[in-house]
């Protein structure tokens, strides 16, 4: 029970007060791709955050916890690893499973990670996400 | 020890041939689930790979709430970061720049080392009987047709008596009476002031982790006591182990230290030692302390 009200508030929580507009309009292109995504056969949801705000959409509640922690050490090691043998900017970690995929990038200030099934083309919803 | 040098050894060999294939990968390693280095490729230091598997900590914790890790893929703007899992517990890294063909380097890696991994599976232990070592030996001239005799017939009988006894009370006892009847097979006989050698039967169960060493047992502190008391206080360190398939090894010994497998009969072996002498856990071994005066000289 208090998971789902977690979930409920955080994914309705009120837009951020962002004082740059041209962050604000991306952060909101960006969650409007990633509502438009989550309706993409075998996604099973997302995280989205920033340094003010986030928002957290999964079928299943029980796992968002493990989701957010794999979610934040998939993008911390994204950016350790590309310092460490110099490939530049990181863009973007596919993590998959056995039984779920999962693709976390950077945005400018934003983090996301979209969790899917192993079937679905994480480089389609790369394209949507950009869109 | 040997083996993880040989195992290393062939890898390492193996990830170096793999970049003279492609010469688009910068780096390349192979790691365990828990984080240990097995092998790197000649430009790959330590350090780095440290640090390399450090970061994937956070992802290893959490693998399962997504079902263990098949792949990890990280592309950036100057190339790509591929780990993918080449057995139930390997992991291997590649670094590769942007030019590179990943179909290319997928199928060379992806077919070259887990090949390589069967293929050390398969050959390491016979190599290994062939490698000298200092601390395991598994006699294979002498003592091994006179163990065969042993073992081959009364075994037999005596591991199914056995396994009641120790549903019964798991209590080790000196099996010298199905051995007796052998006695005569064996050629040269025990010098007659020594007592002869006694045996027993043990459960096998296995000792992980890296601070396990290879080449000693546990047993019952009991038994080494016994054996301490027939020997006129003199300490055993060593013994035999032989099999039921008539496979034998000599390897150091000591008591069981965890407290809940104290006279539970079991011989606590080193994982690598028991596929050496390729048994299963629950198996029956039969154990004879070593004896460095006297006994087969």
């Amino acid at each position: 029970m208090p998971r789902k009200k977690l979930t409920r508030e955080i994914t309705t929580e009120s837009p951020p007060i962002i004082e740059n507009n041209v962050e604000t309009t991306d952060t909101n292109r960006l969650r409007a791709n990633l509502e438009k995504i989550k309706e993409h056969p075998g996604v099973v949801g997302y995280i989205f955050r920033n340094t003010s705000s986030a928002a957290i959409d999964l079928k299943d509640p029980s796992k968002i916890i493990d989701y957010a922690i794999i979610s934040s050490s998939a993008l911390d090691a994204a950016e350790e690893l590309s310092t460490l043998f110099n490939l530049g900017a990181a863009k973007h970690i596919t993590v998959q499973g056995k039984e779920v995929k999962m693709l976390a990038t950077t945005i400018g200030e934003n983090k996301l990670t979209i969790f899917m099934e192993k079937t679905v083309d994480p480089e389609k919803i790369l394209k949507k996400l950009r869109i | 020890m040997i083996e993880d040098e040989v195992y290393s050894f062939a890898l390492k060999n193996a990830l170096t041939e793999m970049k003279n294939l492609c010469p688009d990968v910068t780096h390349s390693f192979i790691f365990t689930y828990d984080g240990e280095i097995v092998a790197g490729d000649d430009t790959t230091n330590n350090k780095t790979m440290t640090q390399v598997v450090d970061s994937f900590n956070g992802i290893f914790e959490k693998a399962n709430s997504i079902g263990g890790i098949d792949t990890i893929t990280l592309q950036t703007g100057k190339g790509r970061i591929q780990v993918y899992c080449i057995d139930k517990n390997l992991y291997m890294l590649i670094v590769a720049s942007k030019k590179a063909d990943m179909t290319y380097i997928n199928t060379v890696s992806r077919v070259l080392i887990p090949t390589i991994l069967k293929i050390l599976e398969k050959l390491n232990p016979t190599s290994l009987k062939n490698i000298p070592s200092p601390k395991i030996e598994i006699p294979k001239t002498k003592p091994k047709p006179k163990l065969e005799k042993e073992t081959s017939i009364p075994i037999e009988t005596s591991f199914s008596s056995s396994e009641q006894d120790v549903e019964e009370k798991l209590e080790l006892e000196i099996s010298s009476e199905t051995l007796e009847p052998e006695k005569p097979k064996i050629e040269e006989p025990l010098p007659e002031e020594l007592p002869e050698l006694p045996t027993h039967q043990l459960i096998v169960d296995t000792i992980g982790g890296l601070l396990v060493r290879g080449d000693t047992v546990q047993i019952d502190k009991e038994i080494l006591d016994e054996w301490e008391q027939l020997w006129e206080d003199k300490e055993v360190t060593e013994i035999m182990i032989e099999t039921f398939n008539g496979e034998t090894v000599k390897c150091k010994v000591k008591p069981i230290t965890d407290s809940k497998l104290k006279g539970k009969g079991l011989i606590r072996i080193p994982e690598k030692l028991r596929r050496k002498l390729d048994i299963k856990k629950g198996e029956l071994v039969r154990i004879t302390p070593v004896i460095e005066l006297g006994e087969g000289e």
